[in-house]
């Protein structure tokens, strides 16, 4: 296998609980986002629009559908002559079969491949969250601070504060502690789930913390144990967008935020665009009675009725007379004639004939 | 499945006008997303036919650019295969610059080929077409040729100059052109099938007839020659485009739901070049109706009855009305279009109004500033 300096690898295992019955067939990174896109586009896009041509995924729950999708990273032009996109799920060994029994555990039943590649650094990261970034950025802080491992992170309000992992720096930006969802937070400083190690150390790490009883997780167990050992972990500062669409109702917050006057992430920007499927679908068509405002809409869809205020998938179909405002229609669903739908998200490739009016601060689902 | 080669015979084709000057029909951009050939091609590859040659005249960069590696239109990308035929010696020639030239220029395609069948098309004329079928019926039929044509109602303004066949008992007797003196035309809708041999033989005739001879001129010949051509009807939908009005208006009319539907189902995808462009924003202000819209595209203006393209920008006050907008192009505020067709990457800005009539629309160039 050929050499590369930098290898990314994304965790795209998780199951997303909490975004109901759209991750019932489906993993979490694999979710439909933004007119158009599956979250792990996002993500994918920041390593392909990094200049990173190296990639493992490793998918576990439900990974068929987002198996398919990733295929060879072509959707991401991660598939070019010193480009490749590797897909890992667990696998069966000497020793047995094994589940991926937590985030450090993935990485570690994944040396071998790593191995191989033998690189500098390991850029670790998830698939389940929407923004865009450079990862050269984050790889000159690392770099400049001669550091062991970068975490990127973003300020965040007290009160969100106590649903991330919460560092503590000093003056030049080197970690002093790390603590998982602490009750009472001594900083705003959110860990982002972006690590970058230098692969020896990673290595070394993973390997002890394989032989014993732990949680095999990053921020519980990896991270902590290194500032015990007082290795330089420093952080990355990152400021811009940044969501993890864990709920339905982040999920519908962060489709409204593409509609916003301007819009927090630029999907058209000239930089950082954010590759992703193409359908070979009709251009879209907007029927003689349609009435669109503020809306982002994909291409085969068919709009006869009233969308305002709405992200619409490729190939929805609504019909005339009805309504959709401040909702997120998924691939192929038909909205029949004289629903009205306000503050829902509605799954994708489905039938929908009753009328469903939801709250905004708590956002309903509708799915099979 | 029996192997079918299919041929795209780009030098029939008319020009659109001031649309066609550095590109061909073939690579005109149509209906917001696609390029007209992607029709043709899409034929072949929903008929199983993974073998493509084109019959290139004039314009190959832009077809280079719509192409790419071809793989879009393939089933299977490495036994599938689009092959660009280009006649060098003679291409600045016009009386040289014809199919049969081009076809023993590049006769290898025909030799190499495993096909024992090979099925011709265009690019202007547009329809739905299973070519399995037709193929099946040439078999039966037993002879050398078969002509696909369709019964045309409005013949006496449409297909002008296209070839009209008078048929006896499904035989073809003779050909000549579309004058437009009839309603009623039996037309040729230019897709041919032929057994590959006879191809192969026809165009070694048409060069010792006359080094001017066209595949058209050698199947009129042939005829004359008591050949037996079947005539096999096509009952579907077809349109043809042969001018810049006809480009703006045959366009338009595609915005009625029950004439598009003839084109776009479900089982017969039209595959083009992919931009992975992403959705179009809608604004506040935007009023659309009865319009197509592609990716890409911002819109705060009023839209109605018009095809926008890919990444156009419309202003808040703008009205589009009855045009096409190509790729990349953007209306300024307050700007009044009706019967317009702007060429890609152009920027209406200072002229607050342009209004040309459906018979004779208004043309912007490409990267013009007006």
């Amino acid at each position: 296998m050929k050499r590369s300096k930098i290898v990314a690898m994304i965790l795209a295992g998780g199951k997303g609980t909490r975004l109901e019955s759209l991750t019932r067939k489906n993993a979490k990174p694999a979710v439909f986002y933004g007119a158009k896109y599956r979250i792990i586009d996002f993500v994918l896009s920041n390593v392909a629009n990094s200049n990173i041509n190296t990639v493992g995924i490793m998918t576990q729950y439900e990974s068929t559908k987002l198996n398919t999708y990733i295929g060879n990273g072509s959707k991401w032009g991660i598939d070019g002559n010193r480009s490749l996109t590797s897909i890992l799920p667990p696998m069966q060994t000497e020793d047995g079969a094994n589940w991926y029994k937590g985030t450090a555990d993935a990485i570690y039943q994944n040396l071998d491949w790593l191995d191989e590649l033998n690189p500098d650094l390991v850029l670790i990261l998830s698939g389940d969250h929407i923004y865009k970034m450079n990862f050269q950025e984050m790889i000159s802080t690392h770099r400049s601070n001669n550091a062991d491992v970068t975490i990127a992170a973003l300020n965040v309000n007290i009160d969100e504060a106590r649903r991330f992992g919460i560092l503590e720096v000093d003056e030049s930006d080197r970690i002093v502690s790390f603590v998982e969802k602490p009750k009472h937070p001594k900083s705003t400083l959110a860990s982002m789930g972006i690590y970058l190690f230098n692969y020896k150390l990673l290595k070394d790490e993973l390997k002890s913390d394989a032989k014993q009883d732990t949680d095999h997780d990053f921020g519980k167990n990896i991270i902590p144990n290194l500032l015990r050992k007082n290795k330089k972990l420093y952080i990355h500062r990152f400021e811009g967008y940044w969501k993890d669409v864990g709920t339905i109702q982040s999920l519908w917050e962060a489709n409204m935020d593409l509609i916003k006057g301007d819009s927090p992430i630029n999907l058209f920007g000239p930089t950082g665009k954010v590759f992703s499927e193409d359908t070979h679908s009709t251009p879209q068509y907007i029927g003689p009675n349609a009435s669109i405002s503020s809306s982002l809409i994909n291409q085969g869809a068919k709009i006869y009725g009233t969308v305002a205020n709405s992200v619409i998938f490729n190939d929805v179909i609504i019909e005339d007379g009805a309504v959709v405002k401040d909702s997120v229609v998924m691939p192929a669903t038909v909205i029949r004639k004289n629903t009205k739908l306000k503050n829902v998200i509605v799954g994708p490739e489905l039938d929908i004939k009753s009328s469903f009016i939801g709250d905004e601060n708590d956002i309903t689902l509708i799915n099979k | 499945m029996e192997k079918v080669l299919g041929l795209l015979d780009l030098h029939s084709d008319r020009d659109l006008g001031a649309l066609t000057q550095k590109r061909c029909i073939a690579s005109t951009s149509f209906l917001g997303r696609y390029a007209f050939m992607d029709f043709a091609l899409s034929n072949f590859a929903n008929s199983n036919i993974d073998e493509v040659g084109i019959l290139v005249r004039d314009h190959l960069r832009s077809l280079i650019q719509h192409l790419g590696s071809g793989h879009a239109f393939n089933g299977n990308t490495k036994l599938g295969s689009i092959t660009l035929l280009y006649d060098e010696p003679y291409s600045h020639n016009l009386g040289y610059n014809h199919d049969v030239n081009n076809l023993l220029e590049n006769k290898w395609l025909l030799e190499r080929s495993n096909a024992k069948t090979v099925v011709i098309s265009v690019s202007s004329i547009i329809a739905k077409i299973d070519y399995r079928d037709y193929i099946a019926k040439h078999h039966a039929s037993g002879n050398k040729i078969s002509m696909i044509y369709a019964p045309i109602k409005n013949a006496r303004n449409h297909f002008i100059d296209r070839d009209v066949l008078s048929i006896e008992d499904g035989i073809v007797k003779s050909i000549k052109s579309n004058r437009g003196t009839e309603d009623y035309a039996d037309i040729s809708i230019s897709s041919v099938i032929v057994d590959k041999d006879y191809l192969c033989e026809m165009i070694n005739q048409a060069r010792d007839t006359s080094a001017f001879f066209s595949l058209r001129d050698i199947i009129t010949n042939n005829i004359v020659k008591q050949e037996k051509i079947t005539a096999l009807p096509f009952e579907g939908y077809v349109t043809y485009f042969d001018s810049l009005s006809s480009y703006l208006t045959q366009s338009l009319e595609l915005l009625k739901p029950e004439i598009c539907s003839n084109l776009f189902t479900d089982l017969w995808p039209i595959y083009t070049k992919t931009y992975d462009t992403p959705p179009t924003i809608y604004g506040k202000n935007a009023k659309v109706s009865n319009s197509f819209i592609a990716n890409g595209a911002k819109i705060d203006g009023t839209v109605t009855n018009s095809i926008i393209g890919r990444n156009v920008k419309i202003r808040k006050g703008a009205r589009i009305n009855n045009s096409i907008i190509l790729t990349d192009c953007e209306v300024g505020e307050d700007c009044n279009l009706d019967y317009v067709i702007v060429d890609k990457q152009a920027k209406i800005i200072f002229i607050k109004e342009l209004i040309g009539t459906s018979s004779d629309p208004v043309f912007i160039k490409r990267e013009d500033i007006v």
